[in-house]
Parts: C-alpha cells; structure tokens; sequence
C-alpha cells in the first residue's frame, strides 16, 4: 500500500502531514529543513506526485498538491475500477487545514517575478508559525493503515 | 487499451472527442445543436458527475472510449502518475481536451453548468463547440495515429 497526501498545494502542510505519518515530527522544522521539499513551488507547480520517503514497510509516502484535491481519492477508484482492480494500492488522505488557503494564496504569489520568493518566505513562516497546530491535527486524523482499504464500486462498467 | 478524454467538467470538449473517437459524431462534418444535445453526456452533466469515468463506446478495433471530468484544467501529469502509481497505466491513454476549449465554450460552459443556466449558456457553448470541432477531430485523429 502506498500512500498519498493530497492538498491544495504539496510541498507545505502536506508535508508536514506525511512527516506526521513517518513518526518525524518530533523536530520537525529540522525534518522540513532536510527534506528540501518543503516550500518548493516549482516542484508543485509540476502537478506531478511528489515523493517524501519510504514508511517502515517499505511503502511509499508521496503528496500531491491540486485544487481538485477532494476528487483525487474518487479519480483513483475510478481508475481501478475500469481497469478491473479488485483493490486499491493506494491510500490517499485529503488534508483540509485551517489556515490552508492562506499558504495557498501565498505560494501562488510565489510565481511573481522579482518579489515571488518573498511570498514564499511568507508562506513557510505561516506554516511553520502554526506547526504545533498542524501536527496536532494531522494526529487526529485517523491513521491510514488503520483506515479500512478503499473498496471499488461493483458499479457495470457499460 | 482504454482510451479516456478528460478535461474540466466532463461536459463539453471530452464529450465531443470521445464521441468523435467512439464514431458517434462526423468527423468531416460539424454537428447541428440538435445533434449535439442528443449526445447523452453533452452539456448535462452535474456536480456529481466530476471524477466518474463516462463509459462512451468503442472505437473501430474495439477499444474502450471513455471521460472524466477533473474539476482540474491542469491534471494531465497528475492523471499520469496516478495510473501509474496504481500500476494500471499500461491499460490507459489518457488525453486531455483543455487546449481546445476556447473563450467562448468557457464562458457558455461556466453559464450552462456552473451557474446552472443553460439558456444563457448553450447558445455560446453551441459557438465555441462549432469553433473547436475540427481542432478536437484532429485531436483524435493524432491519437489514433499515436498509439493505435
């Protein structure tokens, strides 16, 4: 099983997020200071999964940053489903935070010219500002492997 | 082989290509607003419908046609990795329509789908379905060429 966090943007609180879930949260602004992922709008601007590390298991932990972040769970069934896949190989946990649109808007000011990597400085610190917050809400989340694995509609294909 | 258009809403440019794909819709002739609304999917769809897969026919050498809408215009690299990831990518073709939806269809589509006024809305997604027709028939001839 691997496993994805999925958010407006990748590379801020669903960072922290999939740290949470690799039991880094301890010191975790020297975790996001390794991780080099973190604040990285180019790498989220790519649209593409971004991949934070493996788990103790050896499953994979990516996030995702996108605006349609809610349907990414339903697009995943949906895939599995046509494709005749009995089971989902792929947990995904959609990370909806107070505070979230606030980065959000700020790494898109991040794309300006001249002026952007000061809004991205202004993000990390917002994040990082409310990282105690973060962290306790993500452990509130229901753990993903404990979560029951998604199952796929037995909806006809035609 | 399952070929799957996608774009914003699920409504207007992958309904027209993957019916043009499926042989559903000419493609040396643009269809009539008559036609088109008599195109199940066309301009019908509802909230509900975003990240469904639309199953729409199959084409000539019988691969399955299908459509998603993405709530996304910009979804083409994630759609990728996530069939990958879920190891079904060899199944899949993924092509994305946003690149033919013009001004026009946008705003009609925006008027008749998201603000749920389809009477304000049709006359313009009419217009700008006319208008990207023979770009969406190229589309599908390319990927039928590409990878059939």
């Amino acid at each position: 099983m691997n496993y994805l966090f999925a958010g407006k943007s990748g590379v801020f609180e669903t960072i922290i997020a999939a740290l949470v879930f690799l039991d880094r949260d301890k010191e975790i602004e020297l975790e996001l200071e390794k991780t080099s992922l973190f604040g990285d709008i180019e790498e989220d601007n790519k649209r593409e999964l971004i991949f934070v590390d493996y788990d103790r298991q050896g499953n994979k932990v990516y996030t995702l940053g996108t605006p349609n972040y809610m349907l990414v769970n339903d697009i995943s069934t949906e895939l599995c489903r046509v494709a005749g896949l009995k089971h989902m190989k792929l947990q995904v946990i959609e990370i909806n935070l107070k505070g979230m649109d606030i980065t959000y808007y700020l790494s898109r000011l991040g794309k300006l010219p001249l002026i952007g990597s000061w809004f991205i400085s202004l993000a990390k610190i917002w994040v990082i500002y409310r990282k105690d917050q973060i962290i306790k809400e993500c452990k509130k989340m229901p753990h993903p492997k404990k979560r029951k694995s998604t199952p796929i509609a037995a909806k006809p294909i035609k | 082989m399952k070929f799957v258009y996608f774009d914003y809403g699920g409504s207007h440019s992958s309904v027209l290509a993957a019916n043009i794909h499926a042989g559903n819709l000419s493609k040396t002739k643009t269809p009539s607003l008559q036609e088109l609304m008599e195109i199940p999917l066309f301009d019908k769809t509802i909230k509900e419908d975003f990240g469904k897969m639309q199953y729409i026919g199959v084409d000539e050498l019988g691969n399955e046609i299908y459509l998603i809408g993405t709530k996304n215009s910009n979804f083409g690299s994630t759609i990728h990795d996530l069939a990958e990831l879920l190891e079904v990518s060899s199944k899949y073709i993924f092509i994305g329509t946003m690149p033919y939806v013009n001004l026009i269809l946008r705003i009609g589509g925006f008027l008749s789908r998201g603000l749920s006024k389809p009477s304000l809305g049709r006359p313009l997604v009419y217009k700008g379905a006319k208008a990207a027709y023979p770009g969406l028939v190229s589309l599908v001839e390319r990927t039928k060429l590409q990878f059939i």
